[in-house]
């Protein structure tokens, strides 16, 4: 074995562990597989748990397994966000690089997956700044790349104060540069944040009514080398605290769904499945709560330029609606004069299907450009 | 010499966008409530209607009526003043709940018109088209 790949007997012992449990998920060398001991604890941005407080959730993982399997029978036994009715309501997996910013990043997660799917627009593809998140918000709570941090700062924050798009502050992992300074105009809120901790049921019917789920767990030294399959920890050596995006479950396979943030060149290609209750992925051993859901995210922003699929109004003085390919239904701000403008110019696009780039504020339609 | 009369080319209606599968648009705003036929309207061989009659008796209200043509347009001179035919029921007069909601039901129905684009539409209790979406 080569000195310099000292992974290699480690990603060997784990898949030894695994034959002799029968092969319950595969390890292999990822790119988590080949970073330090030091560089992947950089990569777990939750405090890691005390021994005493895993020690009290003893019956834990059973007990929350149970529940997962009996929950409301009204729900699917199987929900997948990448595949609704063919769509996806997940955005690309991103890579928190060498920071424990995984918080902002399950955050912002379930806030992009919320938005496309309670609006049943999977082409909205929004991409928000988690930058933003960390690096200014959680930052001045005093969080840092070191420190870690806890959901439920940052969902409050995603609902008091917002998160600007990726375009206005690139994430980087050093934490340099600033958001643009036109970021209050370009900004995504949460709205309704619910705490779902240790309520596998509410999870579920969270995941499946609104969008996915920001979740914390405990990262144990074999998760690094996870290739596919349904994740069980092997060893009790624990690494540290993860967050991560839930976007599904599967009661035959007895596992949920979750959606990484360290790159596609982990896991099956950035994303895992982990057995119910397992790593505490649905209470983590911390007084606090640690699994939050949003039931709707608002949008003040230009969205690009789309079409206008259908438009609406009544008898009723300015109360026009336009239904917007990538965005759903908004409701044309101001006035009955102002409405009378805007449905002039958007049935000429309606009609020649002309894109329609529009600034959004909440449901709002405020501002509307039609061009060749 | 034998002239050909050409003959009259029926419009077909313009092809629907298409919108999101498994989209429930009553789920979303504005809510669009059930009990419409869904029945799929063509453009009738017809006569150009007659303009309605001002002091008829207002027809039965029909809640939502999805997927029909709206093949003319009339109005006359009062602010709340447009009616428009719609093929297979016949004239149906827009609300004239407000000025401005007239004016946007017109517009909305002229676009309708002049590009063959189904309707579904909303009458009152006194059989007027109340909400229109196109």
């Amino acid at each position: 074995m080569s000195p310099d790949r000292p992974h290699t007997s480690e990603v060997a012992a784990v898949r030894e562990t695994l034959s002799q449990q029968g092969h319950p998920w595969q390890a292999a060398e990822t790119r988590m597989s080949r970073l330090s001991a030091e560089w992947r604890a950089a990569r777990l941005g939750v405090p890691a748990p005390s021994a005493a407080e895993i020690a009290a959730r003893e019956g834990q993982p059973e007990a929350m397994a149970a529940a997962a399997q009996s929950a409301d029978i009204a729900l699917p036994a199987k929900f997948d966000l990448r595949d609704v009715g063919g769509r996806t309501y997940v955005t690309g997996v991103r890579d928190q690089g060498g920071c424990g910013s995984c918080v902002a990043f399950g955050t912002v997660a379930a806030m992009e997956s919320t938005a496309a799917f309670t609006r049943s627009a999977p082409g909205l593809s929004l991409d928000l700044s988690e930058a933003h998140l960390f690096h200014v918000h959680a930052k001045a709570r005093g969080y840092t790349c070191g420190s870690g941090s806890w959901p439920d700062d940052l969902f409050a924050d995603t609902a008091a104060i917002g998160v600007t798009f990726e375009d206005y502050f690139p994430y980087n992992d050093a934490g340099t540069g600033a958001p643009n300074a036109d970021w209050p105009n370009r900004l995504a809120k949460s709205v309704d944040v619910t705490d779902l901790t240790a309520n596998p049921a509410a999870i579920k019917a969270h995941i499946s009514t609104y969008g996915a789920v920001a979740t914390c767990f405990v990262v144990y030294d074999d998760f690094f080398h996870y290739r596919s399959g349904v994740y069980r920890h092997t060893t009790s050596s624990v690494a540290g605290g993860h967050c991560v995006a839930l976007i599904g479950w599967d009661d035959a396979a007895g596992c949920w769904i979750g959606k990484n943030s360290w790159g596609t060149g982990w896991g099956d290609g950035g994303y895992f499945r982990i057995a119910y209750g397992d790593s505490f992925i649905e209470d983590y051993p911390e007084p606090r709560p640690t699994v939050f859901g949003v039931k709707s995210v608002t949008i003040k922003a230009w969205l690009p330029a789309q079409r206008a699929l259908r438009l609406f109004a009544t008898a009723n003085d300015a109360n026009g609606w336009a239904y917007l390919q990538n965005f759903g239904w908004a409701h044309l701000a101001g006035g009955p004069a102002t409405t009378t403008n805007k449905l002039a110019e958007l049935t000429h696009a309606r009609a020649s299907g002309h894109l329609v780039t529009p600034y959004i504020n909440g449901t709002e339609l405020s501002t509307v450009l039609v061009a060749d | 010499m034998t002239t050909t009369v050409p003959r009259r080319v029926r419009k077909s209606p313009a092809a629907t966008p298409e919108l999101p599968v498994g989209l429930d648009i009553a789920s979303i705003m504005p809510p669009i409530p059930p009990g419409a036929d869904g029945v799929s309207a063509t453009v009738a061989e017809i006569a150009a209607p007659r303009p309605p009659s001002l002091d008829s008796a207002a027809p039965q209200a029909a809640g939502w009526v999805n997927n029909r043509m709206i093949t003319h347009l009339w109005s006359y001179d009062s602010s709340t003043g447009v009616w428009v035919w719609v093929d297979g029921v016949g004239w149906k007069r827009l609300s004239p709940a407000s000025e401005s909601g007239h004016t946007h039901l017109t517009a909305l129905a002229t676009m309708a018109t002049h590009d063959n684009l189904p309707v579904d539409y909303h009458e009152d209790a006194s059989g007027r088209i109340d909400q229109l979406l196109v």
